[in-house]
Order: C-alpha cells, then sequence, then structure tokens
C-alpha cells in the first residue's frame, strides 16, 4: 500500500529519472486509481467503462511522464489527461454501448432527449394565457437580476449545486454566494410576490 | 419539484444559454481556479459553467482528484483493492510493451553563465566573419594594384599602329606590345579620311569579346590618336584594335590594326 504521505512529487521524479519505474508506477496506481474511476463513473459511464478509461489514463501518464512539469499540480495533469480521454470516448461513441447504457453529451438538455409528449388533458384556456404571462414576467425579471446574482441563482436552482460548490465554480466564498441567493430572492419576490418564493425556499434546503 | 421551481428553472436556463458558447479544453478548465485566464477568457468560461452542467461538473472533480477521500463512498468502493491489483496486472503487462517518453535533459548554468543566445545569432556572426575576410582580400587586392600602377615607368613603350587594313587594303601588319612593359601607349595613326566631330576605339581579344571601348578620343593635330594602357587592362595575347567615327547612334569604321602583347 502506498504511503499517504508520500508527496507524489517524489514519485513522479523517480519515474522522471528512471528509477524503479515499476514500483513507482504501482504507487501511483493506488493513491490515484479509486480516484478516477470514480471520476469516470460521475460522468455516467458504466463500472467496465470507467475502468476502461481509467486504464487508458494510467497509459497516458505512463507515456508523457517526461513531459510532464512539476511547476503544475500532478493532480491538474492528471486532470486534463482524463479529461481529454472522457472526452474523447464521448467523441467517438464507445461509451456505454457494452452496458446499453446512454451517457448525455455535455450540454444536451434532458428535456430535449424526453420522448415527445403525449396528447394530454392540458390546461384550460385561461390558465395557459395565465401561464405564459407568468414566463414571460419571470424570464424579464431573471435577465434584469446583476450578473453575479443570476449565476448564483442558475447554478443552485438549475444545477442543484451547494454554496461551497457554486463559490469553486464562480469563485466566490460560499459566503458571498449566500448572499448572492438571498438578495436575489428578495428581488424576485418583491417583483413576482410569494409564488416562486417557495421554490427558492426549497433550494436553501441542505444547501450548504 | 413544485411547478413553480420548475418554471423558474427554465427562465434561467433560457437566460443563461446565450452564454453557453463551446466546451472549454481541458488546460482552460484547469487554468480557471488558478487565476490564470484573462478576464475576457474567465467571464467566457463562467458564462459556459452556468449554463453546462456537465463542465461544471468536471471543474468540481478538479479539487477532488486531488482529495484521497474522493469516490471512498462510492458503491462497490469496497472492493476497490482486489479491483485495483486486477487492473495494475494488467496495465503492468501492457507497459512492457511500451516505453514512457524521455524527460527532458535539465541544462544547469553556473551562476554567472550567460543564457545561450539563439541559433541565428551564430550564423549572423560567421557571415559578418566570411564577409570581414573577403573584404580584407580585396582591399590588399586593390592596395598592390594602385602601388602598381603608381609606380613610375621609366621608357614606357609606344606601340605605333600606323599599319592598318585600311592601307591599300592589305592585311594589318601585327604590332607587338615589349615584353615585360606593365604601361605602354598606343598610337593609332589612320590613313586620310573624311573629318569628325567625335572618334572610339574598340579593342578585341581573339575570341572576339570587345575588353577596352573609349568613345571620347580626339585626334592630335597631325590626325593620330594616342591611348594609354596597362598590361593590366590588355593581358598577354592577341587582340584587334578597331578605330571608328561617330556619327550620331553609328559607328563608322576608320581602320582596324591587329596588335600582340607579349608575355
Amino acid at each position: 500500500m502506498a504511503d499517504p504521505a508520500e508527496p507524489v512529487q517524489q514519485i513522479v521524479e523517480a519515474l522522471q529519472a528512471g528509477t524503479s519505474v515499476e514500483a513507482s508506477f504501482r504507487r501511483l496506481f493506488e493513491l490515484y486509481h479509486h480516484r478516477l474511476v470514480h471520476f469516470f463513473s460521475r460522468r455516467g459511464f458504466s463500472h467496465p467503462d470507467c475502468l476502461d478509461l481509467t486504464q487508458e489514463t494510467f497509459l497516458g501518464i505512463y507515456r508523457g511522464i517526461g513531459s510532464y512539469r512539476a511547476e503544475a499540480r500532478f493532480e491538474t495533469w492528471l486532470f486534463k489527461v482524463a479529461t481529454n480521454a472522457y472526452r474523447k470516448r464521448l467523441r467517438f461513441g464507445t461509451a456505454d454501448k457494452r452496458a446499453g447504457q446512454e451517457v448525455p453529451l455535455p450540454g444536451v438538455d434532458e428535456g430535449e432527449r424526453a420522448a415527445p409528449e403525449l396528447p394530454a388533458a392540458g390546461p384550460a384556456p385561461g390558465e395557459e394565457t395565465l401561464r405564459k404571462e407568468r414566463s414571460r414576467l419571470l424570464r424579464a425579471a431573471v435577465e434584469r437580476l446583476p450578473e453575479q446574482m443570476r449565476k448564483c441563482l442558475t447554478l443552485r436552482i438549475d444545477q442543484d449545486l451547494k454554496y461551497r460548490e457554486i463559490g469553486a465554480v464562480l469563485r466566490l466564498s460560499p459566503e458571498t454566494v449566500k448572499v448572492h441567493l438571498a438578495k436575489a430572492r428578495q428581488r424576485l419576490k418583491e417583483e413576482l410576490g410569494d409564488y416562486f418564493d417557495d421554490a427558492m425556499a426549497e433550494s436553501d434546503e441542505a444547501s450548504l | 419539484m413544485s411547478e413553480a421551481r420548475d418554471e423558474l428553472r427554465r427562465a434561467l436556463r433560457e437566460a443563461a444559454a446565450a452564454g453557453q458558447g463551446t466546451h472549454p479544453e481541458p488546460e482552460e478548465l484547469a487554468a480557471y481556479p488558478a487565476g490564470e485566464l484573462s478576464a475576457e477568457a474567465e467571464r467566457r468560461l463562467e458564462d459556459h459553467l452556468v449554463a453546462c452542467p456537465a463542465c461544471a461538473a468536471l471543474l468540481l472533480d478538479l479539487d477532488g482528484l486531488a482529495d484521497p477521500e474522493f469516490g471512498a463512498g462510492r458503491p462497490g468502493a469496497t472492493e476497490g483493492d482486489a479491483e485495483r491489483d486486477a487492473a495494475w496486472e494488467s496495465f503492468r503487462a501492457q507497459i512492457a510493451t511500451t516505453a514512457p517518453e524521455p524527460a527532458p535533459a535539465t541544462v544547469v548554468r553556473g551562476r554567472f553563465a550567460p543564457p545561450p543566445a539563439p541559433r541565428w545569432l551564430y550564423a549572423l556572426a560567421a557571415t559578418l566573419l566570411l564577409a570581414v575576410g573577403a573584404l580584407s582580400l580585396e582591399v590588399t587586392s586593390l592596395s598592390r594594384t594602385v602601388a602598381e600602377l603608381s609606380r613610375p615607368e621609366v621608357n614606357a613603350p609606344v606601340v605605333d599602329l600606323s599599319q592598318g587594313t585600311a592601307r591599300g587594303g592589305e592585311a594589318a601588319r601585327t604590332a607587338a606590345v615589349p615584353a615585360g612593359a606593365r604601361l605602354f601607349t598606343l598610337v593609332l595613326s589612320p590613313a586620310a579620311h573624311p573629318p569628325h566631330t567625335a572618334y572610339g576605339v574598340e579593342i578585341a581579344d581573339s575570341a572576339g569579346r570587345t575588353v577596352v571601348e573609349e568613345r571620347r578620343l580626339q585626334p592630335n593635330p597631325y590626325g593620330s590618336f594616342s591611348l594609354a594602357l596597362s598590361r593590366r587592362t590588355l593581358g598577354t595575347g592577341d587582340y584587334r584594335v578597331r578605330l571608328f567615327a561617330i556619327d550620331g547612334s553609328l559607328k563608322v569604321p576608320i581602320e582596324e590594326y591587329a596588335l600582340r602583347v607579349l608575355p
């Protein structure tokens, strides 16, 4: 088992120097194998595909170890190699065919992939008009929000991210994110009444 | 999930979609948390992350890879060690036939060692050195010529070219420049001819190439022409000397002489 305290830099230096290559690489394997499997599983790949992509990433690390520069964090380089493997797999469309599981391409709206809706008993004509008007007002109010406030709200409501995660995405502190969200909630409430306030209150639960 | 929340989500998503753009490269994603992007690139990336859950999730996992606990609680994680060991054996077999890229050589410089000069600078220096060498040789050669021509020549020979082709239709008799003469004067004495305002002379070597051409000749009171030359201009060999009058753009032949410069 690898010593978790062993700086990865020492392992990489040994690899670059060509000393005890197999033992050094084994230590990298022990340190990062499960993290990479998890990284790929979070992208929606089946378990066999995750193992396959992890193997591919380690092969990329092994082949390119000479080009790694110590100024960058090793995990940053690992991230680039893994992300390239992930995107390459998506491009060539081999992901999950064996498992028969569908992996959404980044940016593709799940809603757009849904089967066509069956004709159903829709809302009454008056109700539909009201809904459209509400949507128009909501869209206008959202667009009037200050940029950072709107971004925080989108990440919270649409992507369901926690304050800490929103802070990481926008490079803000969780406290700042919390303030932005509170202000956004206040502004939408002032403009649109209580209708959306409950929806935003839901998002505050377990958001830290 | 409430209908209000769905509506709110839809409105936010529509507002964010305008700034989605294209997916960033992994390098750009990795540079963002470190603040290494320009303000413009940073803003573009933020707009994309807000509109693209997949890229936002990727960015969040950048830190995850540095966390030893990342994925520790996932389903099947407890079987991780056996699975990893099996993967290692498979990987080891794979790399047995693959060599890693060698690390680039590290250059260790002394404390005061200057940085290496670019290659083009060496090429420029070499070219300049060659040019200076060639110029030195040329200057030396010219200096010798000037010295040689400046040296007084006692009894420089005068070669009388009076037996040209125009005299009675005979073949021109060959006049000779004596051996060893560095400077000599040709005196061209043509037969009687109609006066012209301008005269010239051409000297061609045995191959017919013109080696001297002088267009500003003027006759002396006796109707002869003098032309001072050096051996440098006319080396050893046979030549034809053609005297002509200049009539506008026409050259009117007057007489032709044969000349031999002896070694």
